[in-house]
């Protein structure tokens, strides 16, 4: 089959797609991997082939400028900690709104959505694999006639909050019913000829990396997939200083490749952190950008820039991180207790659920995040076992998962049962998008 | 889409697609929505649901006669503020030079969220001294003293709505929205002397509703009978039949209209922002049709009078447009709310039902406590020092007409709703837009409505919820409340 996979240029929000592209690669389909022009030196490092569309998202520009109120909203505990059923239609209205108009609507810009729609219209994909923001690749595939399905990076969140969104607006007489994402999407598939449908806030189906215990069940076709480890463009090398076991437990220190490149972090203090953890009898894996290394730093900590988590992971005892979606399940599938200094979105969600299944700690932002409480904490953390045996019951889960390469005789099922006729208008009559 | 009626100015040509037109109101409900997550009052009364606004008038007020919005917009809630804005000569509607379109903008870059949603084809962003002219072809016969002339055909008008109700019925749907049609479709002659909708046994004829662009049957233009002023007989009317087509029309399309008022300052949905550009467009051919056929053979009735002031056709067309747009959506507001706030106060409602000629005491009130346009926006035309304040040239003003009435002297407790408040002072309807142009004939239009349920129904109650128009800060419009009489 022709697969074609998208996701808006970030790499944090690509890097999940990799190995799956990679496996439908190998099992002998054609992939085409479709972004903003950014992500094309991404995806041609990650050895798969790019399709850049449209120009540039501004995301970064407009998040800027709207990032104080967006984050203000959803800073609400019950949207952070997973309990949608709190939720009312004001919050969900505002929270749709706002995401819609200064995210989803920004990163699948008019002319990325138009681009990608023509191009598949041309390439004539059978299944489209789109990241779960990635709504244009919706799009593309339902005005085409593609099976297409959404493959996430975390627990889906977007999905239980829009059902919830979407139960509580359907005993709403029609004229008040404010859904600015289905408004959206309405018009973005009428500039194709195409009408608005549900799976194109869904996809035909869910592909879910999550472990089953951090998986939501809901009403939608599942396929459960192994998360394999892939850390993005950065070269993956294994450093000499790995390639021995530590005399001490060790530790890595990381926050992730987003916050560090976007300038949103809830790291902060990393130097007076990485000090209160070498009071500790540990070994230190520290990975901060260079201009973070303010001053010398204790002996026990090594500091570098970047290292693959899935070669360091596996011989440390604990990981401290910023609660990210690569960071998280590549430490659950090691099997390495964490502690989790979690602040926005997913990530608070995917903390407490370590905590719940006694698999690591959350520390909320406070006095609970000062260096002397995280350095308590991971003391905590390696003291007792039964954060070893909750990380391997999580690992155990992942490693039930089917792989990428497992996966696809799934994909292909699903793709013959799902490709239908091409609901928007025919190539070239299709009004020309000014 | 249909011409351009020769009698109105020249439409206003969008170079937008429907993408970029939904994706331009998407963005400022956006900025609506951020701002508002971070407690700014004005973009939080924008948003237009899901908050007390009288609360957030308050909270305006106590920032000071001038509150700076993080939209950039300078907003007043103060009484004493507001009364001197709205008079004052450097503000007007558009920008210095006259620009007042913002599609296409980079929103990111020009932060304008002033004129949301053009409005030039409704005229409802005119100039002022455009109103201004207007008003000598309104002002003789539609205006303060003038508009009472027509209130027992209005009387009629409603009191044959109200007599098709049945034991329930709901507010806006059967009573409000098909009176304030019937009303001005017989002040304005939309109906056709001699049309079907003139009643039961008149001679067949049609009006420019029923004939549209396609001609009218002249027969029978003339109606028998005479002007009905003020308590006149009511002779030669039809009962309690239904409504005719022109009558039908005219009720699906005002409220579709309606939502001009609110599109200004808060986006709509792109649906319904289109589906506004039609009505519009449908509005200013029926006005175009109707005053081509008056001024070819008058009739008993508001346009056939504009016009024999002389003033010329395009006047009266911009008049009667402006009636269509902005008078009906006010008339029904005030109405409606006036009927809510009654019901909500049963000594009040028993007030007014013991004696209907308090119903205009009642739209008064209403229109102090509840006015159907609570944000007025302006832009300044010169730097200016107010209040306090230097306001930039070109800065986006906005009263808050709700507010700034319960902030003025003279009132005992402001915030209560109470009859006895008859005569007080009020800013709504003022400043010289086209609410004011409208605002006689819309009083009497809800003043008539509100006679009308009260004289029928002594035991009317509400049997469900309000339900306001969503996206609908400066109207704030009923869409629906069940009722038992």
């Amino acid at each position: 089959m022709r697969v074609l996979v998208t996701s808006f240029a970030m790499d944090a929000h690509f890097n999940g797609m990799v190995p799956l592209a990679w496996a439908l690669r190998t099992a002998g389909h054609e992939v085409r991997v479709a972004s903003q022009p950014a992500l094309t030196p991404s995806i041609a490092r990650a050895g798969l082939t790019a399709v850049p569309v449209g120009d540039d998202h501004q995301v970064e520009q407009v998040m800027t400028a709207a990032a104080p109120g967006v984050f203000a909203l959803h800073q609400n505990p019950d949207y952070l900690e997973g309990r949608p059923e709190l939720l009312d239609l004001d919050f969900l209205e505002s929270s749709t709104t706002m995401l819609t108009a200064m995210f989803y609507a920004q990163i699948n810009n008019d002319s990325m959505v138009d681009e990608m729609v023509a191009f598949s219209r041309w390439w004539r994909p059978d299944l489209v694999i789109w990241e779960p923001f990635t709504f244009a690749g919706a799009v593309a595939a339902h005005v085409t006639g593609a099976a297409h399905a959404r493959l996430l990076w975390g627990p889906d969140l977007f999905l239980q909050v829009y059902q919830r969104f979407q139960r509580l607006l359907a005993p709403q007489p029609p004229e008040l019913r404010d859904d600015a994402v289905r408004d959206w999407l309405t018009w973005t598939l009428g500039r194709h000829g195409a009408e608005f449908s549900p799976e194109v806030v869904t996809g035909h189906w869910t592909i879910d990396q999550m472990p089953a215990s951090v998986r939501f069940e809901l009403d939608q076709p599942l396929v459960p997939m192994r998360y394999i480890p892939y850390n993005g463009p950065l070269p993956a090398v294994v450093p000499s200083w790995s390639r021995t076991d530590p005399d001490r437990p060790r530790v890595c220190v990381t926050q992730g490749m987003t916050e560090r490149t976007t300038g949103f972090s809830g790291l902060d203090a990393v130097a007076d952190l990485l000090e209160a953890i070498a009071e500790l009898d540990v070994e230190v894996i520290a990975t901060v950008k260079a201009g973070e290394r303010i001053r010398p730093l204790p002996g026990n900590v090594r500091v570098v820039d970047s290292v693959p988590l899935h070669v360091v992971l596996p011989s440390c005892d604990a990981v401290v991180h910023h609660g990210g979606a690569g960071t998280w399940a590549g430490a659950a599938l090691y099997g390495v207790p964490q502690l989790a200094l979690a602040w926005q979105w997913d990530d608070v969600f995917r903390a407490l659920r370590l905590e719940k299944l006694g698999a690591g700690m959350y520390l909320p932002p406070g006095p609970a995040r000062q260096p002397g409480a995280v350095r308590d904490g991971l003391a905590h953390l390696l003291a007792d076992s039964s954060f070893r045996a909750g990380a391997a019951k999580i690992r155990e889960e992942m490693l039930d998962c089917p792989t990428p390469n497992e996966v696809v005789p799934a994909l292909e099922d699903l793709t013959a049962a799902h490709r239908g006729a091409p609901s928007g208008i025919p190539a070239g009559t299709a009004p020309a998008h000014r | 889409m249909p011409t351009t009626p020769q009698t109105l100015p020249p439409t206003v040509p969008t170079a937008v697609t429907p993408s970029e037109l939904g994706r331009h109101l998407l963005t400022i409900r956006g900025f609506h929505f951020v701002l508002g997550a971070l407690g700014d009052p004005y973009a939080r009364l924008l948003r237009g649901e899901g908050d007390d606004t009288a609360a957030l008038g308050d909270e305006i007020r106590r920032a000071g006669p001038l509150f700076r919005s993080h939209l950039g917009t300078c907003v007043t809630a103060s009484g004493e503020a507001a009364a001197a804005l709205l008079r004052d000569p450097r503000l007007d509607t558009g920008h210095p030079g006259g620009d007042r379109a913002h599609l296409g903008e980079n929103l990111w870059e020009t932060w304008r969220t002033c004129h949301v949603t053009p409005m030039d084809d409704a005229l409802l962003t005119l100039p002022l001294a455009d109103y201004r002219r207007l008003d000598r072809v309104n002002r003789p016969v539609l205006g303060p003293v003038t508009a009472g002339a027509w209130r027992a055909d209005v009387r009629h008008a409603a009191g044959r709505v109200a007599d098709r109700a049945g034991e329930a019925f709901d507010l806006a749907a059967d009573l409000v929205r098909p009176a304030v049609a019937a009303s001005l479709s017989r002040v304005l002659g939309l109906s056709g002397p001699g049309g079907p909708d003139a009643g039961g046994s008149g001679p067949r004829g049609s009006g420019p509703l029923n004939g549209a662009a396609s001609g009218l049957r002249r027969e029978g233009l003339r109606r028998e009978g005479t002007r009905a002023g003020e308590g006149g007989s009511l002779a030669e009317e039809p009962g309690a039949g239904d409504p005719g087509p022109a009558e039908r029309e005219l009720a699906e399309l005002l409220p579709r209209l309606g939502v001009a008022l609110d599109a200004v300052l808060c986006p709509p949905r792109l649906p319904v922002a289109r589906d506004l550009e039609e009505a519009v467009a449908r509005a200013r051919v029926l006005v175009h049709d109707l005053v081509t056929a008056r001024a070819a053979e008058p009739g008993d009735d508001a346009v056939s009078a504009m016009l024999a002031t002389g003033l010329g056709e395009a006047d009266v067309a911009a008049a009667c447009l402006l009636h269509l747009v902005a008078g009906a959506e006010i008339a029904a507001a005030t109405a409606a709310d006036a009927i809510v706030a009654l019901l909500d106060h049963p000594g009040q409602w028993a007030a007014v039902c013991r004696s209907p000629e308090l119903a205009a005491d009642a739209v008064e009130e209403t229109l102090r406590w509840s006015p159907p346009v609570r944000l007025v926006s302006r832009t300044a035309q010169e730097p200016l020092a107010a209040h306090g304040q230097e306001i930039d040239a070109d800065a986006h003003v906005v009263i808050v007409v709700d507010a700034a009435n319960r902030d003025l002297a003279g009132v005992a407790d402001p915030d209560r709703f109470d009859l006895a408040h008859a005569g007080a002072p009020s800013l709504s309807l003022t400043g010289g837009g086209p609410e004011e142009l409208v605002a006689p004939l819309a009083r009497v239009v809800a003043t008539e409505i509100v006679r009308a349920a009260a004289s029928r129904w002594p035991g009317l109650r509400a049997d469900g919820a309000v339900v306001r128009r969503m996206r609908s800060p400066v109207v704030r419009a009923v869409v629906r409340l069940p009722l038992c009489r």
